[in-house]
């Protein structure tokens, strides 16, 4: 079953047009990665889906994007994350001057089993219990990217957008991070991830699409699309 | 030579003025935390305050359901004057919210200037607030404790609601990272409401205090001490409510004691020495005592 289909999708900012029509699907209960390098257009993408791309100035000048088969473009970012999707942005975009538990509950400002929820993303990263009144912005990287993406769990979402996730971290860091979103997706989460590191998406994806410029060039299984040649010179 | 009383009486001056610029200075700290919006129409909320207590009294009310009435009557304004002034204006440069609060504030004052005439009306304090506790040379007036009282009350109560509240978490949430919360499915048009209905509520029961504290109030009221909540919130660091709580205390302080200590030829100077410390302070640490720098995207 699609969960997320998108539709010849195009998106501007200003008079720069950052995605170019690109079409994918995401299919319940997989991992999906979407491959490219620095400007493709990957984040812009994350951010039509979750509505945001009005608050960086850019829009969506074209085609759709639809959810559990309901057309979502019009719907305001807020909304969206009550439908069910819920993005963890490039950068973490934690609350610094908040504690880890506090993050914790904005992110759960939109469900009722609070509890649940906390105890979940806990039992997924036990330091962030520990940390629990420490200020978030005094975390190390990857304990504020742990942080981010149980944030982002916190609202028990169908589908979750991750933006860059090992960016930046050591490979101890990003091994326990990919660990986690594997866990994630076996409880049932569907995943749609952005990378540039491709060793990590190739071993923990179901599905895989390439773009470069605006455009997906290649997609498939992990394994098919390792072996396009097209794609080895570009991903390299 | 300065006699005990006469300090301690300083000592209440400077804690009751503090009370009303931190209060204040607490509104706009919120809003520009919010918005990133230096709201120069704030002053302008306490004399609107003060005049709509006073309508309801001359509606035939009394004070305890007026004071509350005109304190929800300045939130609803507040909020109208964010749906009509300022929302068409988000996204765009921030420079023209602060021209546009500066045009409220004007608006603001000349609409009551033509509603209730400019001419200073007597603040009719309620009768249970009129006493005079007096031990030897030393007197205080009940509003003065009042004032006090309410605020360190007022204080506490934002306190919790900003640390123990989920909607207080999420304000904070959204001054922190206006894009993170609202992929936390945060309608950040609603917190801005919350911010602008607080923020005004508490600038009309400051209004109330302030004409209670000098028996009169004009449509120029609300002026001076927008203008001092907005050095109280830059002094500790504007959109940190712990700073303008201590800028305010700051502020009320300085002014209190220069005047009351000065030779009285320089009693004129009160408020210069506030602009005096405004200067002192941005010179010393630009972002105020408790700000941190604002990030630049």
């Amino acid at each position: 079953m699609t969960l997320l289909d998108v539709k010849d999708l195009f998106v501007s900012y200003g008079p720069l047009v950052a995605v170019q029509g690109i079409s994918f699907q995401v299919r319940k209960g997989q991992v999906v990665s979407l491959l490219g390098s620095n400007g493709a257009g990957k984040t812009t993408t994350l951010r039509a889906i979750s509505g945001t791309i009005s608050l960086v100035g850019g829009k969506v000048t074209g085609g759709s994007i639809s959810f559990e088969g309901q057309e979502i473009t019009k719907v305001p970012p807020h909304r969206r994350v009550r439908k069910g999707i819920s993005l963890v942005p490039e950068g973490r975009k934690i609350f610094h001057r908040l504690t880890v538990y506090e993050n914790l509950v904005v992110g759960g400002y939109t469900v009722k089993d609070f509890g649940d929820r906390l105890e979940f993303v806990y039992q997924l990263f036990p330091i962030l219990k520990e940390r629990r009144n420490q200020i978030a912005g005094s975390l190390s990287g990857g304990e504020q990217q742990m942080l981010a993406i149980a944030r982002g769990l916190m609202s028990n979402p169908k589908l979750l957008l991750l933006d860059e996730p090992s960016l930046g971290l050591a490979p101890r860091v990003v091994d326990v991070l990919y660990d986690a979103i594997s866990k994630i997706n076996e409880e049932g989460t569907t995943v749609l991830v952005v990378e540039q590191h491709v060793k990590k998406a190739l071993t923990h994806s179901h599905y895989i699409y390439v773009i470069q410029t605006g455009r997906i060039i290649a997609s498939g299984e992990p394994e098919e699309v390792l072996s396009m040649d097209m794609v080895k010179a570009y991903l390299g | 030579m300065v006699s005990a009383t006469y300090i301690l009486d300083l000592f209440i001056g400077s804690f009751v003025l503090w009370s009303m610029y931190a209060l204040l200075a607490i509104g706009m700290s919120i809003i520009y935390g919010i918005l990133r919006l230096i709201n120069f129409a704030h002053g302008a909320m306490l004399m609107v305050g003060a005049y709509f207590y006073i309508m309801f009294l001359s509606m035939g009310l009394d004070p305890i359901t007026s004071l509350p009435l005109s304190m929800a009557l300045g939130a609803v304004l507040g909020v109208t004057i964010d749906f009509f002034a300022y929302r068409p204006l988000r996204g765009g440069p921030e420079l023209s919210m602060l021209i546009t609060s500066l045009g409220v504030y004007i608006f603001l004052e000349n609409l009551v200037r033509i509603i209730a005439t400019p001419q200073p009306r007597v603040f009719p304090l309620p009768e249970f607030l009129k006493g005079v506790y007096r031990y030897g040379d030393f007197s205080v007036r009940v509003i003065e404790i009042f004032t006090i009282v309410l605020t360190l009350v007022l204080f506490a109560a934002l306190v919790l609601f900003f640390t123990k509240t989920k909607v207080g978490i999420a304000m904070r949430a959204t001054a922190d990272d206006l894009e993170a919360s609202v992929l936390m499915g945060i309608d950040a048009n609603r917190i801005i409401m919350i911010a602008f209905a607080l923020a005004s509520m508490v600038a009309a029961l400051t209004g109330f205090l302030w004409g209670g504290m000098y028996g009169q109030v004009d449509p120029t009221t609300g002026f001076m001490p927008g203008v001092k909540a907005f050095i109280a919130a830059v002094v500790g660091g504007i959109g940190s409510l712990t700073g303008s709580v201590l800028g305010g205390y700051i502020l009320g302080y300085a002014e209190i004691y220069s005047v009351g200590l000065l030779p009285p030829e320089y009693s004129g100077l009160r408020d210069g020495i506030s602009f005096l410390i405004l200067i002192i302070i941005l010179l010393i640490r630009p972002y105020g005592l408790f700000g941190r720098e604002v990030e630049r995207v």
